[in-house]
Parts: C-alpha cells; sequence; structure tokens
C-alpha cells in the first residue's frame, strides 16, 4: 500500500505542469534600470515610467511587482477530482518617497517571498 | 492522411485542454471624464457628485483617507491542461492596470493632484497629470 501511494505522489510530482503569474508594474518598465535623482526626479517622472502607484501613505509612493510561479496538477477519475497546487509568490516593492515640493527624496527596495500551497477536492 | 492521422488526434487532444481567457473588470473607467477636475478648485463633493465612488470590484481602485481611485484590470491568460486522468496544468498570465485615475484630495477637501494613466502591459503612459502644490 505504501508503495503505491509512493508512486503515486512521484507521478503526480513528474507529471505536475507549471503556472506563472504576474500582477503589478509591466515588466519592461520595471526590468529598466532607472537613475533616480533626489531632488531631481518628479513624482510625474516616475508616473510617466511605472504608472500610477499601487499604494499611497503620505509622501511615501509605493509601486509593487507581484509575480508567481509554482506547479498545478489535477487527478479525476469519473465524479471526483484532486487538485494539488504549489506556488511561491515573490513580491518587490519601490517605496519612493517625495518632499512637498514633488521631488524625490529617496527610496528603498524590499522584496519579500511568501509561498504556500494548496489542495482541494472538488466534484468533477 | 493515415500519416496525419496522429498529429491530428494528438492535436485535438491538446487543444481540448487548450484555453486563453481574458478578464478586464471596471471596463467603464475608460469613459470616465477627469478633464473638467480642477485641482486647488474642485472639491470631493463634486468629484463624487459627477462620477460617483470609486468601484472596489476584487479589492481594485477603491478609497483611502485622502485618495479615490479608479482602475480597469486587464488580465490574459493561457491555459494548457493536457492529460487524461492525471492532468497537470501549464498557465500563463499577465495583469495589470490598462487604465488608472487617481484622485488625491488635501486636508480641506479639495483635489489636490489628478493623475491617469493608460498601460498595454508593457509600457505606461500618462494621458492626464493635474497638480496642485501649496
Amino acid at each position: 500500500m505504501m508503495r503505491i501511494i509512493v508512486l503515486l505522489f512521484l507521478f503526480l510530482f513528474a507529471a505536475s505542469g507549471c503556472i506563472h503569474h504576474r500582477i503589478g508594474m509591466p515588466e519592461s518598465a520595471a526590468s529598466q534600470n532607472r537613475n533616480w535623482q533626489t531632488g531631481v526626479t518628479t513624482r510625474r517622472d516616475v508616473v510617466a515610467a511605472w504608472g500610477n502607484p499601487h499604494k499611497i501613505s503620505g509622501d511615501v509612493w509605493m509601486w509593487q511587482e507581484w509575480i508567481s510561479n509554482g506547479g498545478k496538477v489535477k487527478a479525476s477519475y469519473y465524479m471526483i477530482g484532486l487538485t494539488i497546487s504549489n506556488a511561491a509568490a515573490s513580491v518587490r516593492e519601490h517605496r519612493l518617497t517625495f518632499g512637498e515640493d514633488g521631488r524625490l527624496k529617496g527610496w528603498e527596495i524590499s522584496e519579500s517571498i511568501p509561498g504556500g500551497s494548496k489542495w482541494s477536492l472538488w466534484p468533477w | 492522411m493515415v500519416r496525419r492521422l496522429p498529429i491530428i488526434i494528438l492535436a485535438a487532444f491538446f487543444l481540448d485542454g487548450c484555453k486563453i481567457a481574458r478578464d478586464q473588470v471596471n471596463i467603464h473607467v475608460r469613459d470616465i471624464d477627469t478633464s473638467w477636475i480642477e485641482p486647488g478648485v474642485t472639491t470631493r463633493r463634486q468629484v463624487i457628485d459627477r462620477i460617483g465612488m470609486p468601484p472596489t470590484a476584487k479589492g481594485l481602485g477603491g478609497v483611502t483617507a485622502d485618495a479615490f481611485r479608479w482602475t480597469l484590470y486587464d488580465k490574459r491568460t493561457g491555459t494548457l491542461e493536457a492529460g487524461y486522468i492525471v492532468t497537470p496544468t501549464f498557465e500563463l498570465s499577465r495583469a495589470h492596470f490598462a487604465e488608472d485615475i487617481l484622485v488625491r484630495f488635501d486636508e480641506s477637501g479639495k483635489v489636490s493632484l489628478v493623475s491617469r494613466t493608460v498601460s498595454d502591459g508593457k509600457n505606461v503612459r500618462i494621458t492626464e497629470w493635474k497638480e496642485c502644490r501649496k
């Protein structure tokens, strides 16, 4: 019985597909190396390159890139099915602080990698 | 024809599990007119009267203490599910804000910024930028 379970698990693993999702600022915009200059770059310059910020907190404007990669496989037979998926997300956040004159005061980039897996059993 | 039959059967097998989808949320954002808004003059009440409150479908757009935001969310997904009984799923998706309107207010409730951008998923363009600095 144990052998069957292990073989089934290996088969599911081998047959697992792959998933790639991307949300946030356009890839081409994000990949460009922006040389923002404090005291020179304005809010409008950044918006022209990255679009409107995804979050604003006072004078701190934040843009996000959210990328998720993972695997997903469905197994179904007759009336029931099983879905197993696993994904690792990477969230990169660019925080830019502007002064009252609308010019850049400073910026920081942070990256977090939340991950997770889930499974669901559903009627086919 | 006999030689091509396995290829046709294989293609039909793969096409059966092939899906291309496009999901657009808040499509009416394209029709919102913001040209009449004057930073430093127009009030929050006037914005609500003429445009209404921003929708918050799928957590997009919304209202914060000092800003309103209208977002047209555009997601394209390609999926291939090939298999029988065990079906590995291959999926690729790209989502971006196709049109985004940001209106910020100052402490007195007057508009301080109107920023409108459009994106095709690769490039961003500002279509409207009006700012009132103290």
